[in-house]
This record gives structure tokens, sequence and C-alpha cells, in this order.
């Protein structure tokens, strides 16, 4: 827990505005960061971030001052993104690649193998998406994504794993890597 | 180490089991399927997911509009509640008065011994004027309604206290009160003995006037 963290909430508590562009400046990065990793679409998470910051506004009285502030915040940019996500699974509609998100400037090979994955994360389960990116994407550890996901550690395991070998099946299918004889366990 | 074992110790170097490294790609050097699934993990491990997004002024200042704004719903919604309980407050205590019909007539207290009598069905009072009940009429009529009774109450109070003080003391009423009788109730019977000397007068004169008709020949029939 940061002191200037509880020094500036409280000031946010009063209505200042610096102070609340001060903590959309300080955490703006990664709930956007998060979001459009999420949801793979940069106007979608523009939105959903918007939204996130509102609602952490909306709920800063509920936030525990002993508890840092960071994992709070993300805690709610990811169940936003995961309301999100189970809303438009409910509403397939026809979406374009995901050209808009930013691609490694690095070699070919990494980024033609990024696209592939993001693209096998857009047919998982939104929870398995969500714990593969803030796990290998955010580096978050698997005791965050539990708390984020209210669900035991043991189960966001399972569901990493799920997801890896969704991706590895895909990357297998486009040929991204060759025919390998056994599979993850 | 097998490839099942393998296997199983890849999930570990994924999950940030970095320590593994050199005992599975021990085994990788001599399975080829294993030495692409290393590879794989690799390069799944290496890749620069996090990469920061660029983000516009213009957004951050969006964010922080739309923060404030809903700040400012929130808080005037929050005035509003407060403001819609106060009146409804207020309203029921202004229409207190009014709803207890302080307009209706007064009405004098009956005997204390009215309900053990019979009495004859009393004429249905008119029904009391419906009070006005629009927010404007309490808040015109409400304080000077309040006022009189407020004033009504305290002169109630004060004659109820001196009429006890003057009073004799009640006694007990008695365990049973003769009922009054009824006027109405003897009224056919009263009316048929009044009328008898005169109905039987009338009868005497109508026998003697048929005494005094000549009496009818009877007539033989012819054979």
């Amino acid at each position: 827990m940061s002191a200037d963290d509880v020094r500036l909430v409280k000031r946010c508590q009063r209505d200042d505005p610096e102070a609340i562009r001060e903590l959309v400046e300080r955490y703006q990065g990664e709930v956007l960061g998060l979001c459009v990793r999420l949801l793979g679409d940069r106007h979608e998470a523009e939105d959903v971030a918007q939204e996130v910051f509102v609602r952490v506004f909306r709920s800063l009285h509920r936030w525990d001052s002993t508890r840092p502030l960071r994992p709070w915040i993300m805690t709610i940019a990811v169940n936003r993104c995961r309301t999100f996500l189970a809303r438009r699974r409910k509403r397939p509609e026809v979406r374009e690649d995901l050209g808009n998100v930013p691609a490694r400037s690095g070699g070919d090979g990494d980024g033609e193998l990024l696209r592939e994955i993001r693209q096998a994360l857009e047919e998982v389960r939104p929870e398995y998406r969500i714990a593969f990116v803030l796990f290998h994407e955010q580096g978050r550890p698997y005791e965050f994504i539990a708390q984020a996901l209210s669900r035991p550690v043991g189960t966001i395991k399972t569901w990493m794993h799920r997801c890896r070998q969704a991706v590895l099946e895909r990357l297998k299918r486009r040929g991204m890597i060759s025919e390998v004889g056994h599979e993850l366990p | 180490m097998n490839c099942h074992d393998f296997a199983r110790k890849l999930e570990t170097y994924l999950d940030g089991g970095s320590e593994l490294r050199p005992a599975l790609a021990d085994h990788a050097g001599q399975c080829p399927s294993c030495r692409e699934q290393l590879a794989w993990a690799d390069r799944l491990l290496a890749l620069p997911f996090a990469e920061p997004v660029t983000i516009h002024p213009e957004w951050t200042e969006q964010v922080v509009q739309a923060v404030l704004r809903d700040r400012r719903l929130r808080r005037r919604r929050r005035w509003a509640m407060t403001l819609a309980a106060a009146a409804c407050l207020l309203l029921a205590l202004l229409a207190q008065p009014l709803l207890r019909g302080t307009g209706q007539p007064q009405t004098e207290p009956g005997p204390l011994v009215a309900e053990n009598q019979p009495s004859a069905p009393k004429p249905e009072p008119p029904p009391p004027p419906l009070p006005d009940l629009t927010l404007g009429s309490a808040l015109r009529f409400g304080p000077t309604s309040l006022e009189a009774t407020r004033n009504f109450a305290s002169e109630a109070a004060r004659q109820a206290s001196s009429l006890t003080a003057a009073a004799p003391p009640i006694r007990p009423a008695p365990r049973r009160v003769d009922p009054v009788p009824d006027p109405m109730a003897d009224l056919g019977r009263n009316a048929s003995e009044g009328l008898e000397p005169v109905v039987r007068s009338t009868r005497r004169a109508f026998d003697a006037w048929l005494d005094l008709l000549p009496m009818p020949t009877e007539e033989k029939p012819g054979l």
C-alpha cells in the first residue's frame, strides 16, 4: 500500500478534479492496456476502460486503504472486461481481425505468432482468455488472477492449461509449429 | 525423465518454474517431439505481449470529464432523494389534520346507557365533504389547521380538567336497566279497543234496519 495512493484517494473523495486526473493518469496505461489485450479492439477497450474508471471513483469509498490500490483497480478492470466479453459472446457478430491491436515490432515470426495466439484466444472461453492474458501478457501471479476472477488458484491453473492446449492446437492446425508427438499434460 | 514427466514439468515451467529449464532441455535433447514442445514453450514465454499502448491526451480528458459528470449526477440524485423523502414527510405531517376531518360537525355525546336501549333507526347523516388533499391546499391551510387543532386540543384539555374537578364522582351504572316501553308497540291494540263501541253500535243499527224490511213471499211453482 502506498501512502501516496491513500492521500490521492482522500483528495479524490473530496472531489478534487486535479486528484481525479492524477489518479486516472497514474493507472490509465495499465487499465487500458489490459482492456485492449482482453477485448482485442481499441475502441471497445477505450469505452470499457472509461467505464472502469467511473466505477473505480464510484466505489472508492469501499476501497480498503490497508491494501494496495493497484490490484483493486485491476480487479475492477478484469471484471468489467469479463462482463463485456460475456455480453459480446451472447451476440455473435462478424468482427475484423485483430489488426488494430499493436503487434510486436520485432521479427515477423513473433508478430505472426502473436496474431495467431490472439486469434486462438478469441475462440476460447472468456475466462480462459482473461487468465491467459493476465498471466502471460500482464505477468500477474495466479493468486491475483484467482482473486480477480473469484475462483480458486487450482481452477485458474486448469483454465490456463486448457487455454494453452487450445492455442497449441490452433498453431498446429495453422502450421505455425510442427506436429508434436505428445500433448501438454 | 520420460515424456510423461516432461509434459507435466513443462506445464510448471510455463507457470514460472524457470529452474526446470535445464532438466527439460536434457530430455528434449533426446526426444524430438519434446524438443518441439520446449521450443513452443520458450517462444510463448519470450513473446513480448506487454507492449504499452499509446494513450491520447484527449482520451484522458474524456475519462476525467466522465468521472466528474458521474459524480455530479450521483450527488444530484442523492440530493433529489433526500428532498423527496423530506417532502413526503412534510406532506404526511401537513395532511394529517386534513385526513382526520377537522371540518366535520361536532356531535353531542349520547347518554351513557344509550347502547342498552333499543332505539329507532336514525337517519343517515350526510357524508362529510371530502377534504382537499392537494399539495397547494395542504401548504395553504396546513399551518392554520395545525394552529386551530393545537388551540382546540389545549382548550378541550382545560375544560376536561375543570369538569372532572367539578363533577360528582361517577357512580357505577346499575347492572340491569329496564328497557323504556316502545310507544308504537301497542298502537294497534289501543286503536282496536277504542273503536270497539262504535263498531258494536253500528252492527246493532244495521240489524234493526234489516228487521224493518218486508219479508219476500215465496211463489209455488206451477204443476
